[in-house]
């Protein structure tokens, strides 16, 4: 009799325990944080033996296991590349023209930021959160916070910092959420797509699309790491709202405007007026889709398409700096009775993360509170 | 001080930093299926089959919260779901009249299984997203699968950690 009811007891203690444990958390006490802080630097060192040890035995793992996909990735990537080397030459002039353009009207470009290059070190322990652990930390100036992106885009924000390491909560974390804006769709002229048609500068490309008011959009590119607006660096291509001359008529498709016939361009820029809808991006969790929640049920809603791109909102409270690429429209999910939300297909593969960077940006509102 | 290093305690502790160290980079490295395998849940579940439901529930507190240490989740979470897992696996092997080390190691793979869908259950509760997923019993299956493979390896170290004495035939 008395086995079952001390069982029972030690059951009893362990919920109960637990309980309060988790509403201390929840209330944000500090010391659970504290006491996480405290372990993992302890932790970290025998971490790091134990990745060394193991290192050997996931090789094997890989090896044994991806054989096939490898190869077959392989394949697919010189097809890639073979595309990506004809594609290249023609973004890149088109980076150079475009920033040209920039630098003349005086309009933002991205963000230039310092930015921090760092390797993955670590993936998701356990399949209920989704981070990534990093080999660079609070030595190079990186902070809890700050943004992480690959070539690709935006991937997550910093969520714990050790010296020499960091933890990187991802998009699709069900507790990751940021303001974030949808913008209209357009795309490089001159360069291939499978899945984009693409139309040559001058043309307007928002002709059938009602939320394009002026006729001539050309497309910009954002470049994160930019230090120079007027550099050509390699970018990821990414879409914002295009500035359109007004000058430019369709049947100038043909001729390059920055090149001999520059100067025939008359230099009046019109601010374009593609709506943008904003919301908040969340995460859902392994192998969802993060969405976005819209702040706005109206009807300029209903224009959101498919393959429109989302971007960071930025803003004083923002812990990512605005325009830097996140995503692309995959589905708007209409809800009666609440605002519609939309499925973002992201830019990034966070499956297959290696070299990313943080970018030391810190809010407006924790530089001047 | 070496009565200390004996203690049960203190060797339950000490292998289970020993196996988050491995959760942390061979466990996140490898997927079978896909799937991240959970050591900790083996961990605590192995010990309820080895020594009972007490000791299940104690060993899985511990490595719960040693888990949680490192892990962004709500803290509390983990101990208390691995806790009722090494508690179930203890008690189901409490069922068997003539415990086997192959039924022990069915209780290992029950236990984990639905530790497995437990986490996601306690952390919906607790107001995290996407917890309750389509393909959470297929999870689940193959987390309770891959515990129950390694149960074998696992189970003498836990005897060895609190001091049990095998039953098992």
């Amino acid at each position: 009799m008395a086995a079952p009811f001390t069982r029972r007891r030690a059951l009893l203690l362990l919920v109960l325990t637990c309980v309060l444990f988790i509403t201390l958390d929840q209330r944000d006490t500090g010391a659970i944080g504290a006491a996480r802080s405290g372990f993992s630097y302890v932790f970290r060192p025998f971490k790091g033996m134990a990745r060394a040890v193991t290192r050997p035995v996931s090789n094997a793992w890989h090896g044994m296991t991806n054989y096939d996909d490898v190869e077959r990735e392989n394949l697919l990537l010189r097809d890639e590349l073979a595309r990506q080397a004809g594609n290249s030459a023609a973004a890149e002039a088109f980076v150079r023209a475009h920033n040209e353009l920039l630098t003349l009207a005086q309009l933002p470009t991205g963000p230039n930021l310092d930015h921090v290059t760092a390797q993955v070190i670590g993936g998701t322990p356990r399949d209920d959160q989704q981070t990534v652990e990093i080999n660079q930390g609070s030595r190079r100036g990186i902070r809890v916070g700050m943004p992480v992106v690959n070539g690709a885009g935006l991937i997550g924000k910093v969520t714990e910092v050790f010296p020499d390491g960091a933890v990187v909560r991802l998009i699709t974390d069900s507790q990751y959420v940021l303001a974030v804006r949808i913008s209209c769709r357009s795309t490089i002229p001159g360069t291939v797509d499978d899945t984009v048609i693409t139309t040559p500068t001058g043309i307007p490309v928002g002709g059938a699309d009602p939320r394009f008011a002026t006729t001539t959009p050309t497309t910009t590119l954002f470049d994160p790491f930019a230090t120079d607006p007027t550099s050509s660096s390699s970018t990821t291509p990414s879409t914002s709202v295009p500035p359109s001359t007004d000058a430019l008529q369709p049947d100038d498709s043909a001729v390059d405007p920055f090149g001999s016939d520059a100067s025939a361009v008359e230099t009046t820029t019109t601010i374009p007026v593609c709506e943008r809808e904003t919301g908040s991006i969340r995460g859902r969790g392994k192998g969802r889709s993060p969405i976005v929640g819209l702040l706005d049920d109206d009807v300029r809603t209903r224009e959101i398409v498919e393959g429109d791109p989302v971007i960071s909102a930025g803003g004083a409270e923002s812990l990512a700096p605005q325009d830097l690429p996140i995503g692309r429209v995959s589905r708007v999910i209409e809800r009666k009775g609440t605002s519609p939300e939309v499925e973002i297909e992201l830019n990034a593969d966070l499956g297959r993360l290696n070299f990313v960077s943080v970018l030391l940006y810190v809010p407006a509102s924790e530089v001047n509170p | 001080m070496l009565s200390f290093f004996s203690r049960p305690m203190f060797r339950l502790a000490a292998v289970a930093f020993v196996v988050l160290s491995i959760q942390m980079t061979l466990g996140a490295d490898l997927k079978p299926f896909g799937v991240t395998a959970d050591l900790m849940l083996l961990g605590a579940t192995a010990t309820g089959a080895a020594g009972g439901a007490q000791q299940g529930a104690l060993a899985g507190f511990v490595f719960g919260l040693m888990f949680d240490l490192v892990l962004v989740t709500p803290f509390g979470i983990s101990p208390l779901v691995y806790g009722l897992a090494g508690f179930l696996a203890g008690y189901v092997r409490t069922l068997m009249s003539d415990p086997t080390w192959w039924l022990a190691v069915i209780a290992v793979a029950i236990a984990s299984a639905l530790g497995s869908i437990g986490l996601a259950v306690v952390g919906a509760f607790v107001g995290l997203e996407g917890q309750i997923q389509p393909d959470l019993v297929r999870t689940a299956l193959i987390v309770g699968a891959v515990n129950g493979v390694l149960a074998p390896l696992a189970m003498p170290v836990q005897r060895w950690c609190l001091g049990i004495r095998r039953v098992i035939v």
